[in-house]
């Protein structure tokens, strides 16, 4: 049996979900069951994004890549040298190669510059221009050297058709992009498949199609286990063919989250509720919430528990850090820049630590959703004269060196479902404080043994928690060990475990 | 090889193409090659020329040449060969049949009706044009007479096609024509692209691509003949002749106006290759001889005993 992760995309900076299931593949890879992360979204960046997340190509299965049938290409990359127009000269700098006739631009070809990963003058983008100046024709192509897709823009200069091609340069899927109120909108996707042409009215149900085909065309039976609900969702509503499927409740499922048995359901879980027969169960990470979503569960879904955070054997028999090899006052916490994450909230605590400690630090790892929340949060600490001892740092792909020095994880988001970081933070032996709020921190704090759980929304009470720990250095090693120890409860074999006993069996019994 | 050149061979012929046409018996008794040059895209030309009793090698199209179809004999698409799987039932009303997905149209098929004899297969297929979603036609399929997809229309948002593209034989693109608003806020061709033996071409309009094709036929022995100025001046303007070119009076191409010559004319006999103007009448010889233009007339009195061998006379003339 396979089992597809099923997500919208692998980006170049991934989020928790994407995070989560990298995690869970190589679990499952580890104990010899056979998984693929499914994906969506058209991304030609796709491999190099695999690639920085240690993963190969045979990890993935992208929707459009498998219509495309480009799943495996391993031959010549397209450079710059094989462009040529007659007639034209050509100009260039160091990315860009200007196509000239007559002294008027008629092509720009970009190129890929970085030596780690494209041969020299590897071509990016074709950009093509009419006699007025304007592009009508833009050629994309595979960061692995090939044309990969074509957007065409109408007399207005808006995108109006685009097409994606086969390695034989046929095109496999044409979709047409149309104004739908005041959105863009794919209005129709064809496909040629199989030597028949199939119409899709959105990209549902071409992702319905794609895992239909899954199920048809898998060298094992398949099942499908569904992370980013609100995007795949709708595909496996579409499916015409049977295969167990589990829904993974990476976040809190009402809109309030504070409100979690009375307040309004999340959409999805009430789809999944209306196609409850077409689901073996849902999964949360956490058993309180599990509790919680089965409380409001109707039709005879089930619910289950499985977490998503996976602590790897090596991290585990890694040589622990000392804690007197940590940075003296160092407070780190893994968010992106989100009103999720209440990071002014941290950073105003943290405002009172550093009027105790003035050596205090505070590093925030993530990328940034929302620029003004990271404008604010600049202004906050320039307002609380903590400006020096404040870092925003950017996404971080191997945080080991991160979690190795600091003394103290934060965190003060408003909901969670439950963080990886705070498990990673743990099996790197880094003592937690975080705000007690649904969901996950209670499953990995020990409050007084390995960290402090905090009254959410409090401030001041996170501030006190932080200065609690820092002015006790030998309780805090000691809640360093602790961390290590507790961290051992999502040992690869506890995790494989519950996906063992109530996924897999569950599906080969169910197939 | 000798090229009359004109726009297109319409269904009913027009005078100066059955002239040309003629013609094409003259040379061949005088054992010099001819061919119709047509350059107007017609997806019916070969049901028009066999309407004209005309053999596929008697003519030749610029479209037909770069898309390498010029001498298709393959199979002939027809409705059965029209798989949609994931639509309903077709609902056919006469040689249109509709496909639907739900309420939506999604396809829709339009099949050649028999006609003046040709071989047309059943429920042959003519065009095939998508629609979307939002019941907007995104874009139409043609086939040729002949039985193969020749040419696509793309519409864009507002204000019908932005985009033709023109395949060869095995479905692949080889050309593109794209258009987008001029100053006017009109719709213009604003850009070509051929692929042609593996090289990209870009031109700004029409008449450099039929420069560009008239530098292709270009060979030691090729003549030109221009029989509609109109269509073809523009290009031989473009072109990078080498070869003869010569200009067939039939009367329509003079501006009746004026009494002078037309832009396209004029176009035509300032051409460095232009060798003359070949006249049939009186009138036009008279005319001709007005203008500081070389004249070759074949007879000035065609309906006099004796035009007939002059004219086969003046022809073999040229073609020493």
């Amino acid at each position: 049996m396979i089992f597809y992760f099923l997500t919208q995309m692998i980006d170049f900076n991934v989020s928790g979900i994407e995070h989560a299931e990298i995690k869970r593949l190589h679990l499952f890879h580890r104990f010899d069951q056979a998984a693929k992360i499914a994906t969506r979204n058209y991304n030609r960046y796709l491999t190099l994004n695999l690639h920085r997340h240690g993963l190969h190509q045979a990890d993935s299965m992208n929707m459009f890549d498998y219509f495309q049938g480009t799943l495996d290409y391993h031959a010549k990359r397209a450079t710059q040298a094989d462009v040529t127009i007659a007639g034209t000269t050509v100009v260039h700098d160091n990315t860009r190669f200007d196509y000239l006739k007559a002294g008027q631009k008629v092509a720009s070809v970009f190129v890929f510059t970085d030596p780690k990963h494209y041969v020299e003058n590897q071509i990016e983008e074709i950009q093509y221009y009419g006699a007025t100046g304007q592009i009508w024709r833009i050629d994309y192509y595979d960061v692995r050297g090939f044309k990969s897709s074509t957007d065409y823009r109408d007399q207005e200069g808006k995108l109006s058709r685009q097409v994606m091609y086969d390695l034989n340069g046929q095109v496999k899927i044409e979709s047409f992009w149309r104004q739908q109120g005041d959105n863009d909108v794919a209005a129709i996707y064809q496909l040629d498949y199989q030597n028949k042409l199939w119409f899709f009215r959105d990209l549902d149900e071409m992702l319905g199609f794609f895992y239909d085909e899954l199920v048809r065309t898998s060298d094992h039976q398949a099942g499908f286990i569904g992370d980013r609900l609100y995007i795949t969702d709708p595909g496996m509503h579409q499916m015409q063919e049977w295969a167990p499927r589990y829904g993974y409740w990476h976040n809190v499922h009402t809109y309030d989250p504070d409100a979690v048995w009375t307040g309004k359901l999340n959409d999805v879980l009430v789809d999944q509720m209306t196609h409850a027969d077409m689901w073996r169960a849902l999964i949360t990470p956490t058993s309180r919430q599990s509790h919680d979503v089965q409380s409001r569960m109707t039709g005879g879904l089930r619910v289950k528990t499985i977490p998503g955070p996976i602590v790897p054997d090596e991290q585990l028999a890694a040589a622990r850090v000392p804690f007197s090899a940590r940075t003296p006052y160092k407070i780190i916490d893994i968010a992106r820049i989100h009103e999720q994450k209440r990071l002014d909230h941290l950073l105003a605590a943290f405002i009172q630590v550093h009027a105790q400690f003035p050596a205090a630090t505070l590093e925030i790892h993530g990328y940034v959703n929302e620029q003004k929340i990271k404008d604010d949060l600049l202004q906050q600490a320039r307002d609380g004269g903590v400006a020096d001892a404040v870092a925003l740092i950017d996404y971080t792909p191997d945080l080991g060196a991160v979690y190795d020095s600091a003394q103290i994880f934060a965190m003060s988001s408003r909901y969670e479902g439950f963080p990886l970081s705070l498990v990673e933070a743990a099996s790197h032996g880094v003592p937690l404080i975080s705000y007690d709020v649904n969901y996950g921190p209670e499953e990995i704090i020990d409050d007084g043994k390995n960290g402090y759980l905090v009254e959410k929304g409090n401030i001041d009470a996170l501030a006190a928690a932080m200065i609690k720990a820092l002015s006790d250095q030998a309780k805090l090693a000691e809640m360093s060990t602790a961390s290590y120890e507790i961290a051992k409860r999502f040992s690869e074999p506890n995790v494989w475990q519950l996906w063992h006993d109530l996924v897999v069996k569950d599906a080969e019994a169910h197939l | 090889m000798n090229y009359f050149m004109t726009g297109m061979i319409d269904y009913n012929l027009a005078a100066p193409e059955a002239a040309a046409i003629a013609r094409q018996e003259v040379f061949t008794n005088l054992k010099a090659d001819s061919q119709l040059l047509t350059v107007i895209y017609n997806r019916f030309l070969r049901l028009n020329a066999f309407r004209a009793g005309l053999k596929p090698e008697q003519y030749v199209n610029m479209f037909d040449f770069f898309q390498g179809s010029a001498s298709y004999n393959g199979p002939i698409s027809t409705l059965a060969d029209v798989a949609f799987p994931n639509l309903v039932t077709p609902v056919r009303q006469g040689n249109i049949v509709y496909y639907y997905q739900g309420a939506d149209r999604i396809a829709e098929v339009h099949l050649f009706e028999p006609d003046s004899d040709f071989p047309f297969a059943q429920d042959q297929l003519s065009t095939v044009s998508f629609y979307d979603r939002l019941n907007n036609i995104n874009r139409t399929d043609m086939y040729d007479v002949r039985g193969f997809k020749s040419r696509s229309d793309f519409y864009g948002r507002v204000r019908g096609q932005h985009l033709e593209t023109y395949y060869n034989l095995k479905g692949e693109p080889v050309l593109e024509i794209t258009y987008q608003k001029n100053a006017a806020d009109q719709n213009e061709i604003t850009r070509l692209m051929l692929t042609y033996q593996q090289t990209q071409h870009v031109f700004d309009n029409l008449a450099q691509l039929q420069g560009f094709f008239y530098d292709q036929l270009q060979q030691a022995d090729t003549r030109f003949f221009v029989d509609r100025a109109f269509e073809v001046s523009s290009g031989l303007e473009a072109a990078s002749l080498t070869a003869p070119v010569y200009l067939v009076d039939h009367d329509t191409q003079r501006d009746p106006a004026s009494s002078g010559l037309s832009d396209a004319i004029q176009a035509v006999v300032h051409l460095a290759k232009f060798q003359g103007v070949i006249t049939a009448t009186l009138d036009q010889h008279n005319f001709w001889q007005q203008q500081p233009v070389t004249t070759i007339d074949m007879s000035v009195a065609a309906n006099q005993p004796g035009a007939v061998p002059a004219v086969i006379a003046g022809w073999q003339n040229i073609l020493k």
